[in-house]
């Protein structure tokens, strides 16, 4: 595979300023905060927005101890809810209805005909225990299960009532008790600083959670955004009859370079747009000491070398394919290989040193995302991972060029019908 | 006079199929020379071969004195057959890309640009996207991005296919000035009238062999008679019963035939049988040559002529 450092430098810097002139580029240069920020407002919005419905329902007290105080706790519930904020739903304790003739199982049936025709939510049927001292058997039924709301009210109330007649039939004073066994709680600290005089800071989460997610977000976002402009690229390249006229005057290998330094520019310049307003917006908030110069060039080490690994593979695969739809069949490879860390980040950032974490950070494709999220949080990686990583994932940069190479050098001629993997492949080994 | 290509004993398969079979070929610096062929012969590939885009199975290649072409890509320009542009970039951004892939200096790259746009009648137009140009345009903006570069060695994949009669006049001159400034000049054409016109020497190729090869003069000497044209008042019946008259064909204001023998005694046996108005002695057209080689009765593969 021949070199021309000057071609390589002039197809990169045609890549280049053809990415960044485009609107696919200034789409992509939104999509992430729009995608990020979007999903937390949409979250915030969603969890602001409660089905304030009236929550109707019906209880049936088989055991005769729970109705008066159901209906009590109803009235002081409603009482706090505020109807000008429409936060959370009133309660309408509907009156019980004879047992009809059938019995109780006619009146299941009938008040569950009531459930299905919406004019009532749920009815509740409380059974007596085996003996005086076991709990009531509580049968909850409504038309929605995931509706946890009422049943989850319902369920405190009888709880407490029951609580309450056990410590008095006892005769032990219910807030003796409550006093006794009130919880401890463990203040999440971090260690313990000498600079400081031994004393140690609260956790927080935004340092040892959001910045290591986001960090791995955002170059995750940035290559998965790189990588399929490359396809596109190639592609398109390839479907006008541009790459024969280019590889009249460049050899494969060097086109399949200079398209990869463009796309590092490129995600470059994403990136130090991201972290640019990122830094922005943490040192307003008084996390400007929050990614360390290390720190950043770990991410920018990792970029470059995720750009390179997926860069090549989605140029193998545009130069295999003569259009678009041929690209999709061919891609999923490549994607399961890039949604890895998807699968397993929200492991790694509970157990960062677990081996699963530890596996995963070292496996090459995962590894510019998850060891990067790792170094951002506690307890950092061992230097040694780190080194392996890093080690690792260049030697797998290093394979994706040259397959990639092999693959894009025979592809890119060839039309028709499309490669199969196995045909590719073959392409990669024998050149 | 030395060799710009050198092909010796080249062989490529795709397969199962010999695309090119064991082809010498030697085109000398400074020529201007014609590859013809039918579709799916093996022009095209040949190509490829000489630029390295493929590489044969088998056999050497040399290029402008060196074996590995790549080093002497900047000095080579290729146009292929199947030709596309960036359509959204403009005329300039896209002679400057491509110019600057084949080494030539900013400076000199301007001027170029500026020179051959206008030779081409395409001033106007360089600040325009490529989407707006007309195809003729476009493909005149392609010839343009072959020779910005001054290559020593030019090789056209059917630069006239698809140009209208001004368009392919217009580029025919830019490469007779070429020609003319000593460039070597390889462009493969279905169009025998242009190969009988312009080229120095036409190679032709036929189911991967190498079937002709040589000047003009030299393949019609090789590779058929004479054919007489005449026209006279008797029309078909001039010839009625003449001995050494072969292949007569009607061709309505003429007739065409071969003539076992001195065309002179022909001439003299019609003008004692009707007035003569034509009389005219052809030498054998390359597209005649072409037909008969290539035509569905020569199925089986003809074996390799050397004329030269």
């Amino acid at each position: 595979m021949s070199l021309d450092l000057r071609k390589i430098g002039v197809v990169a810097a045609t890549e280049f300023s053809s990415s960044v002139r485009t609107k696919s580029f200034l789409i992509s240069l939104l999509a992430l905060p729009l995608i990020m920020g979007g999903s937390i407002a949409l979250q915030a919005f969603a969890a602001s927005r409660v089905d304030v419905k009236p929550r109707r329902f019906v209880v049936v007290d088989g055991s005769g101890k729970f109705a008066a105080t159901i209906a009590k706790a109803v009235e002081g519930y409603n009482a706090n809810v505020d109807a000008t904020k429409a936060q959370r739903p009133r309660f309408v304790l509907e009156p019980t209805p004879d047992a009809p003739a059938g019995g109780e199982a006619a009146r299941s049936l009938a008040l569950s005909d009531r459930v299905r025709a919406g004019g009532l939510d749920a009815y509740v049927e409380i059974r007596p225990g085996a003996t005086p001292d076991a709990a009531p058997k509580v049968e909850y039924h409504s038309n929605n299960p995931n509706d946890d709301l009422l049943r989850g009210w319902l369920t405190a109330v009888i709880d407490s009532d029951v609580r309450a007649r056990r410590y008095k039939d006892a005769g032990i004073d219910q807030r003796v008790v409550e006093g006794l066994s009130r919880p401890v709680v463990a203040e999440n600290l971090q260690l313990a600083e000498r600079n400081d005089a031994g004393s140690a800071k609260k956790v927080d989460p935004v340092r040892t959670m959001f910045v290591p997610v986001i960090l791995m977000f955002v170059i995750f976002m940035i290559v998965m955004t790189s990588g399929p402009q490359l396809l596109n690229s190639v592609i398109e390249e390839k479907m006008s009859r541009i790459s024969e006229v280019l590889l009249g005057s460049v050899s494969p290998f060097t086109l399949m370079m200079g398209k990869l330094v463009g796309n590092v520019g490129v995600s470059m310049l994403l990136a130090s747009l991201y972290l640019g307003a990122g830094y922005g917006v943490a040192a307003y908030h008084g996390y400007a000491d929050v990614v360390s110069p290390g720190l950043l060039a770990a991410l920018i080490l990792f970029l470059f070398l995720a750009v390179l690994v997926f860069g090549s593979l989605y140029m193998a695969v545009g130069a295999a394919c003569n259009d678009l739809k041929d690209a999709q069949s061919l891609m999923w490879p490549v994607m399961i290989l890039s949604m890895l860390p998807m699968f397993v980040w929200t492991s790694v950032l509970k157990n960062p040193s677990s081996p699963l974490s530890v596996g995963m950070s070292l496996f090459p494709t995962a590894s510019p995302f998850l060891m990067l999220m790792r170094m951002a949080m506690q307890p950092t990686p061992p230097a040694w991972e780190v080194a392996l990583s890093v080690v690792l994932t260049t030697l797998t940069a290093l394979a994706c060029v040259w397959i990639g190479g092999r693959i894009f050098r025979t592809g890119l001629l060839m039309q028709g019908k499309t490669p199969t993997l196995a045909e590719m492949a073959k392409w990669a080994w024998r050149g | 006079m030395t060799a710009a290509i050198a092909i010796r004993g080249a062989v490529k398969r795709f397969g199962e199929v010999q695309a090119v079979q064991r082809l010498d070929l030697t085109v000398p610096k400074g020529s201007l020379y014609g590859f013809i062929g039918p579709n799916g012969s093996g022009k095209t590939t040949t190509l490829r071969m000489i630029m390295r885009i493929l590489l044969p199975d088998e056999g050497e290649i040399e290029v402008l004195g060196d074996r590995d072409t790549r080093a002497a890509h900047d000095r080579v320009s290729y146009l292929p057959e199947e030709r596309g542009l960036y359509k959204r970039m403009t005329v300039r951004r896209l002679l400057r890309y491509f110019g600057a892939l084949k080494g030539a200096r900013q400076p000199d790259l301007d001027r170029d640009i500026d020179r051959w746009l206008g030779s081409m009648g395409l001033s106007d137009w360089i600040d325009r996207r490529i989407d707006a140009l007309s195809k003729g345009m476009a493909q005149k903006v392609q010839f343009v991005s072959a020779v910005l570069n001054r290559p020593e060695l030019l090789i056209l994949d059917e630069p006239f296919s698809g140009l209208d009669p001004v368009n392919a006049e217009v580029l025919t001159a830019a490469v007779l000035e070429l020609r003319r400034a000593g460039t070597t000049i390889v462009f493969s054409t279905h169009d025998m009238a242009v190969a009988e016109r312009m080229c120095d020497r036409i190679f032709m190729i036929y189911k991967g062999r190498k079937v002709l090869d040589g000047s003009l003069a030299e393949i019609q000497a090789e590779h058929g008679s004479d054919t007489i044209r005449v026209a006279s008042d008797a029309g078909m019946d001039a010839f009625g019963g003449l001995l050494g008259v072969r292949d007569l064909r009607d061709r309505g204001n003429y007739q065409e035939l071969g003539y076992d023998g001195d065309p002179q005694d022909l001439l003299r046996a019609l003008v004692d049988r009707t007035r003569i108005t034509r009389f005219e002695i052809a030498r054998p057209s390359l597209h005649d040559i072409f037909v008969r080689i290539a035509s569905p009765a020569e199925t089986p593969a003809p074996e390799a002529a050397h004329v030269a």
